[in-house]
Order: C-alpha cells, then structure tokens, then sequence
C-alpha cells in the first residue's frame, strides 16, 4: 500500500480524517481501561467546566459524572451503531441493487419497486416506529437505521451494475467462458466500490446522527450512555452550562466529518487511474 | 496576404499534481485568404490544441506563449468580448461530433438564424438559404426539426451552416467526417471542397486522415508530439515527402485502388508517442526514426527551408 | 469441408423505445479453418450484432448457428464453456474491454484461470512476447499504456486460450495511422501463423482490402454480396459495394482532382422501417421500377461469389439503366 501512503500524503484533509477515526476507534476501543467503572457514576461536583480540574479536562455534568468518560463510553455505541447500520445496509443494498442491475426484466422491476416503497418512508420515522414496536436498545436502533438506508446504495449500485452490463468488459468475461457470479463480484464490484464507499461513509454519519436523535428523544438504550443522551442531558443547562451538550455535539461533528474524509480518502486509495 | 499567422506559439497543460505537459512548442504557420490548409496528425499531436488555440477556445489551465493573428487581430491574451466579437465575424468551428454544436432542445431552424442580424422573416429566409448551401434541399421542413431528428450526415450540413451563418472569414474543421459513414463521408467532402471553391473559404482542416487531405488540402502542416515537422504544398507532400514521419504516415496506409497492389506486410512507424512531461531534448521522431543520429538525439532541428516546402530535420530527403 | 463456424439464416430483431428495429434478416455465411472473411457495411447494418449473435452473446430470434459442424443454437452456457476458448473476440475499444482495475497480467491470465489451465504465469509472458509486448507490462494497469499497446493486450487475451477463429470487430479503428499498421500486421502475421480464422469486421475498406481473403457486404441486415478477394476487388457486382469501394477517400491529391461526384447522395434508411423491396432501392443510382417492391433474390455469380440485386437477373436493363445514368 505504498501507494495508498503516497496518496495520503498529498491529500491532508483525507489524512486527517483517517488519523481522527482511527483515534476515536482507540479511545471507543480503550475506554473501559482508560475510564473503568460506570461513565453514569457520580465523580465529583455537578458542572465543573472544562479545563478546571486537570483530573476532569472535560468536565462534569449536572450529576457530577465525568464527561470525558462519558464521551469515551458513548463514542463505543456510536461507532457501533453507525459501523454496524452501515455494514448492513450496504450488504442488504448491494445485493438487491446488483440483482436488479445483472437480471434486469422482472426482477428489476419487482426490486426497484420495494426499494421505492421503502424510500418513500422517511427514515427517521421508521426508526422511531420500529423502537416504538421493539422497544429501545442498540440493536433495535442498528436495526431501524439499517432497514431504512440500503435503498440509496441499491439505487446506485443498479444503476452501475445495468450500466456496466452493456460494456464490452462483461462480453469480453463472457466469450472467455465466465460466470454471472465471477463477473459481478471479481469485475464489475471493484469497479463500483468507490460510490458505494462514498455512500456507506454517509450512511455511517447519518446512523451516528439518527442514534443520538433517538438518544436525545430518550428512545437510545437507557442502560448505555451515548453522545445523543449526553446532548439530552445538556439540553436544559444551555444557558447555564453550554458545555455540557456542546462537548458531544462536538464529538459528533469531527466524527461525521472524519468519516466522511476518510472515505475519500478509501475511495481515491483503491482508483487505479490515480496513480503516478 | 495571409489571413491567419500563428508565430512561435507554446502552450502548456499544468494540472494540479501533475507535471506540466508540452502540447505545443514553438509552432509557426501562416494560412493565405481562400486557401486550404490541413494540419494533420495523430492523438497527442496537438493538433486540436491549436485548433482551440486559434479559436480562442483553450481553457485557463493552458498557459500560452507566442501569438495569434486573425486578420490583424490577435488572439492570445486578447479579452473574452473581443474574442466574441471575432467569433461572429471572424472565426467558425466545424467539430467532429456535430452533436456538441447544436443545442438538443432548440429547433434547428432558430439555431442557424440566432447569430444572424434582421428582422424573424429576413433571419428565416437567410436560414433556409443556408440549409440549401449545405445540400439540405428540404428547408422548410427541417427549420422546424429537432437535431435528434436528423441523421449524423444531415447534422454535419446543419453545424456547417450555422458556421456559415457567421459569415467567418477563417472555418475551422476538426475532424469533421471521422464520426460519418463512407458514403456519407464522400458527400461531405464533397460538400466543404464545393462550399470553399464557390464561397472562397478559408478552412484549417483538421485532421488524422491523410485520404481526407488529398481531397481537400491546398498545403499541408504536419504536427508530430507538438512541434511542426513539415509544411509543403499538397501535391509535394504527397509525391515528395521529406520527413522520416510523414513517409512514414503515408507508408502505412494500405494502399487502396484498382491498380494497387497487395502487400504482404504494411510498412510501420514501430515504437509509439513520446513523454510530453517533459518532451526529449533532441528530435520528438528520433526513438522511432531509421535515420537517427547521435545528433538528432541532442540537438532540436528547427523548419528550415527544403526543396518542397518547410521541413524540420537533421536528415531530410526522400525515403532511402 | 466443413466450416469452422457457420451462420445459417440468423434473424435478430432488438425492441427499442422507437420500435422493432430488424438488425439481422436471414443472414447466412461460412468461415472456413484459416481464412479471414471481412464483413463491411456502415454504421445500423447489423455487423457488430452478428459477431454478438455468432459468439453467443445474445439469443438469435431464428436460423442456426453451428461451430465446428455442431449446432451451439441453443446450447446452454455449461455446454459453450468447451466451445468459448476455440471462439474469441478482439473488440474495437480495449480500454471499454479491459477492467481499468485488473494488471494487464491479470487481464491476459484471466482466461486461462477460468478455463483451468496450467503453468499460468508462463503463459502470460509467452502471450505477451508473441503480440509483442514487454514482459513489464504484466504489471501495469491498461491506462498506463498507449492504445496500440492496449489493443495488443485485447489479442493477447483473445490468444490466450489457442482459438480457432477470432472475431474482430472494429479492432483497429480507434488506433493512429502509424500504429494501426503495427496492429494489422500483428493480426495477419498471428493469423498466419497459428491457422486462425478471422471475422474482421469493418469499415474501412483499405484495410479489409489488405487482410481478408473474402469480402461480405453488408445493407440493413441483410448480406448483399459475398465474394473472394480477387473477384471483389475487380468485379464487385452489387451496387451499393460498387458506390462503398467509390467513396473510400483517395489515395493522392492528383486522384482527388480527378474524380466525380459523391457516389452516393442521400441518407442511409432507417433500421427501424427498412424500405421495401431491395432495401437499397432509396439511395440505388440505377433502382429500377421492380426494385421497389420486390426484394432481390440471391444471385450466384460464380461458385463463391454471390449478390442479391435485381440487375443481376435483368441484364439488358441493367446496361441501358447504367448506360442512362452515365
């Protein structure tokens, strides 16, 4: 991947987004070392602002919890969800769309139409649906996002896969003898993964985004502290104690931000065309 | 008196991340009022760059050297409204798809008469007198057709006469009949060597096909990785080639016609193009040359006066 | 002797938003082992969708297809994996043939890994001296290489499996003058040299003319006139090859000068709504009244050279028409 490397070191905004949610990675991943015990439990005195107490760079909330150990905590279920929702959806939207886009006909249309079914629901609101039937919890909330963001990437991937179908590099496949399955997944996938890269670093942004929408209505997983119920819980002290919601809502900007680069950073890694 | 004169012109692509790329270095060429000259050559030539250079059409990532002249107007560096002003009056532009010059929701009627001064009914008439110019009998009826309407053929006739409505003192073919059939291709260049006698055009024909040169060319320019390599009158670059590169283009063609004969092999021009970032110090042809020399390697040859015309090379001469 | 491959009567039809358009109509034609037969025609006459029809690629509405004296029709793709590697394909534009994200070692040993075959990797080096090529390329991506060196990679690829006919469509078109030469006689001297069959299809009678050994002309999907290299040249019957073979640009300014009006004037009909009866009769500078409503039958000129026009039957009409016109 010296290529990968070279790349990277012209493009400073992609290098920084890889090296910031590789950073947010490690803290989700190390926060139980770095903060043991419960991120809920009361440490110290309510609302200490931040850069006060070198024990508490972040501060505390109106319960006295450490916010930077929340932030550790709640970093842990918003990568989970955004990364999980993600790989879901677009494992569920790849596989529609290059069914629709290789057999084309029937199966195209029947395929295109639950697509647009589901599409016409905004996602939002299935997902506050399907907490509403499934009670709140993290995988409920993987779930709802999951189900309702696959249907851009199948969109998309159709309309490769059908554009690329028609190109002389699949009758070239087929006169050398291969099949359906060795020509869309070892020819025609590669081709495509940079738009479907592109569209599974948005779809990670929005589940981040979706499961601290729900976590600030209370409908997140009550037994699990995230950015989204850090936001709620800040949401009364905005005159008092900006902090306490802003800390998080910042967490979340640089990691939807860093997501977003580093999957052009992904992307423009595995073009071919791009190298010198 | 000659109507165009491109005088030690360079132009040099620099891209973000790239090194910069010599598409032209130091072209001079004059064009005569009412005469024909082609400039030939292959994909990476630069003949289309200059082609764009002289119709003020190069995008701002070119950085370009050395100057233009259009009936005493100069092109390079000159502003964007003087250079629309040129455009109506001086210069049109004949492309190779003619799908880029019309306009796909216009009809073709209003866009041969939107350069055109008067009134809707003298602007219409003058259209339909265009329409019968370029071969295309039935004006009436294709005033008010859409271009998707029309054949490729009958789309080359339309872009060549909205050029014409411009009343240009200088047409710029680019490729013109490479996208056509061959019947269809006959007719066209038919057409523009009928259009250039009768109307005495002044066309810079561009292109790849030295079959399309024969029959419309007065004198021709050739360009090989950039730099002009020879100019001659038609019939003397035909019969008498003087450089290695044009033997060589003219050698490789099949040759075709009752008499011809059947060769077991075609003669090649073996390697390929040369690195244009940055071009080799010496000759562009000397890595695909039989007659390199160590000094061909080293030392540019400049277009220097020879027995046919201009030609730039160390060893120039008929083909050994 | 049976032919390599064979199109018996082929009819294919392609629905389109603007209608049934009748690409091939009842085409038939022989490919003997070692020869290579040029189909010429402009652009809607069907050329390119019966190399798609022959190589399988899509279903034939009607007719035979055999290789090798046996019926592939309707043969599933189980059945064509034993007939695909005697069958290939060189097509016009490499770079849209070749993955922009596979080696070019990648691209030649890809036949070879689907079909199974051993000592890949010294394969790939033979295939790429034989079309030559350097065996660094192996590792370059075909945008990193020009065209000419690009459509070398296609005839590797289509040699890779030792077929016995090839179909070329277009395979030179896209290439420059000097390095078209390079890639014409690569083809011809591979072909001589490993008894290939070819299918070169066409447009540029010059070349046709320099590589194959028979001619078949093609109008609106249908075969006009097919003939051997000799007769072809010298005694084309069929107007529309006459006015094709007219209309190749000229060789020199002085031939130039010396020539007549376009041999053709007036558009190419439209594949959508073919005119009735010859379907030439639109744009024939010598259609008589028959023509118009009565499609021509094929007539045999000699024993290879055939051609379906009606002057060919009336042959009294056809000098005074020729005659009248001149």
């Amino acid at each position: 991947m010296t290529h990968f490397a070279r790349r990277l070191r012209r493009d400073v905004p992609a290098l920084a987004g890889l090296v910031t949610l590789v950073l947010v990675g490690a803290i989700a991943l190390a926060a139980p070392w770095l903060y043991p015990g419960d991120p809920q439990d009361m440490v110290a005195r309510p609302l200490i602002w931040p850069f006060q107490d070198a024990a508490l760079p972040l501060g505390t909330d109106r319960l006295g919890r450490d916010l930077a150990a929340g932030l550790a905590h709640g970093a842990r279920v918003s990568l989970l969800v955004g990364f999980a929702a993600a790989a879901a959806a677009v494992l569920v939207g790849v596989t529609v769309g290059c069914l629709a886009g290789w057999f084309g006909g029937l199966v195209d249309d029947s395929l295109m139409r639950v697509t647009d079914a589901v599409q016409t629901v905004p996602g939002f609101v299935l997902a506050l649906a399907l907490v509403a039937v499934m009670g709140p919890g993290v995988g409920t909330v993987i779930l709802a996002i999951a189900v309702s963001s696959w249907t851009g990437t199948a969109r998309v991937v159709r309309a490769e896969v059908s554009s690329w179908r028609e190109r002389d590099l699949v009758a070239a496949c087929r006169v050398m003898g291969m099949g359906s399955g060795e020509i869309l997944i070892r020819q025609i996938l590669p081709n495509i993964a940079s738009p479907v890269i592109v569209l599974a670093s948005v779809v990670v942004a929005v589940a981040i985004l979706v499961e601290s929408a729900l976590s600030f209505l209370g409908l997140g997983d009550p037994a699990l502290v995230s950015w989204g119920s850090m936001i709620a819980e800040g949401r009364g002290l905005l005159r008092r104690a900006w902090f306490v919601a802003a800390v998080p809502g910042v967490a979340i900007i640089i990691t939807v931000v860093s997501v977003s680069l580093a999957g052009e950073a992904v992307t423009a890694a595995l073009d071919p065309r791009d190298r010198q | 008196m000659s109507l165009l004169r491109v005088s030690n012109l360079s132009v040099v692509f620099t891209g973000r991340g790239r090194p910069p790329l010599v598409a032209l270095d130091d072209v001079s060429l004059t064009v005569a009022a009412g005469e024909t000259l082609a400039l030939v050559g292959e994909s990476g030539s630069g003949k289309s760059t200059l082609a764009l250079a002289i119709a003020g059409l190069l995008d701002t990532a070119a950085s370009v050297r050395g100057q233009i002249d259009v009936a005493g107007h100069g092109i390079v560096g000159a502003a964007p409204t003087a250079l629309q002003h040129l455009r109506r009056g001086g210069i049109a532009m004949v492309f190779q798809d003619p799908m880029s010059a019309l306009n796909p929701v216009h009809r073709i009627g209003d866009q041969i008469a939107e350069t055109m001064p008067g009134s809707r009914a003298e602007r219409r008439a003058a259209a339909s007198r265009l329409l019968h110019v370029v071969g295309l009998p039935d004006a009436e009826r294709l005033l008010e057709a859409w271009p998707h309407e029309l054949s490729g053929g009958m789309r080359q006739r339309v872009a060549l006469a909205i050029a014409l409505g411009q009343e240009p003192r200088l047409l710029i073919a680019d490729e013109p009949t490479t996208a056509l059939d061959v019947t269809i291709q006959a007719q066209i260049l038919r057409l523009l060597a009928d259009l250039q006698r009768d109307l005495g055009l002044t066309l810079l024909l561009v292109t790849h096909d030295l079959g399309v040169v024969a029959e419309l060319a007065d004198r021709v320019a050739v360009l090989y990785a950039g730099r002009l390599v020879e100019v001659a009158a038609v019939d003397a670059l035909f019969s008498t080639p003087q450089h290695p590169y044009t033997q060589g283009l003219l050698a490789a063609r099949p040759p075709f016609g009752p008499d011809a004969p059947m060769l077991p092999r075609l003669t090649e021009i073996p390697g390929g193009l040369p690195s244009l970032s940055p071009p080799p110090p010496g000759c562009r042809f000397a890595e695909r040359c039989a007659r390199v020399s160590q000094r061909c390697r080293e030392d540019m040859p400049e277009l220097r006066a020879s027995s046919a015309g201009l030609v730039a090379c160390h060893h120039p001469g008929a083909t050994p | 002797m049976t032919p390599l491959l064979q199109l018996d009567t082929v009819t294919k039809a392609w629905r389109t938003p603007a209608g049934l358009v009748q690409a091939v109509r009842g085409v038939s034609l022989a490919v003997q082992a070692g020869e290579t037969v040029a189909l010429v025609g402009e652009s809607g006459c069907g050329k390119s969708t019966l190399a798609r029809l022959a190589l399988r690629l899509t279903p034939v509405d009607a007719g035979r297809i055999l290789f090798d004296g046996q019926d592939i029709t309707h043969a599933s793709e189980r059945a064509l994996t034993a007939i695909r590697p005697r069958l290939q394909m060189v097509f016009q534009d490499a770079s849209a043939a070749l993955n922009p994200r596979r080696t070019i070692g990648q691209a030649i040993d890809d036949p070879l890994r689907v079909h199974g075959r051993p000592n890949r990797a010294a394969r790939v080096q033979a295939l790429l001296g034989e079309v030559g090529l350097d065996a660094s390329l192996a590792s370059r991506f075909p945008h990193e290489v020009s065209g000419g060196q690009r459509q070398r990679v296609g005839i590797a690829r289509a040699l890779a499996l030792d077929p016995a006919v090839v179909i070329a469509d277009e395979p030179v078109s896209a290439l420059d003058v000097s390095v078209r030469a390079q890639v014409i006689n690569l083809m011809s001297s591979l072909a001589r040299q490993r008894g290939l069959a070819m299918v070169f299809i066409g447009h540029d009678l010059a070349v046709v003319r320099h590589l194959a050994d028979r001619i078949a002309v093609m109008h609106l999907g249908e075969i006009v006139e097919a003939a051997p290299r000799q007769r072809f040249w010298s005694q084309a019957a069929h107007p529309y090859s006459q006015a094709l073979i007219a209309s190749v640009p000229a060789a020199t300014p002085a031939a130039a000068r010396a020539r007549g009006p376009a041999p053709l004037a007036g558009d190419l009909p439209s594949p959508l709504a073919p005119p009735p009866g010859c379907s030439f009769h639109t744009r024939c500078p010598r259609a008589i009244a028959t023509c118009q409503h009565q499609s021509p039958p094929l007539i045999r000129l000699a024993p290879d050279h055939t051609a379906r026009c009606h002057l060919l039957t009336h042959p009294v009409l056809d000098a005074a028409a020729s005659t009248g016109h001149r």
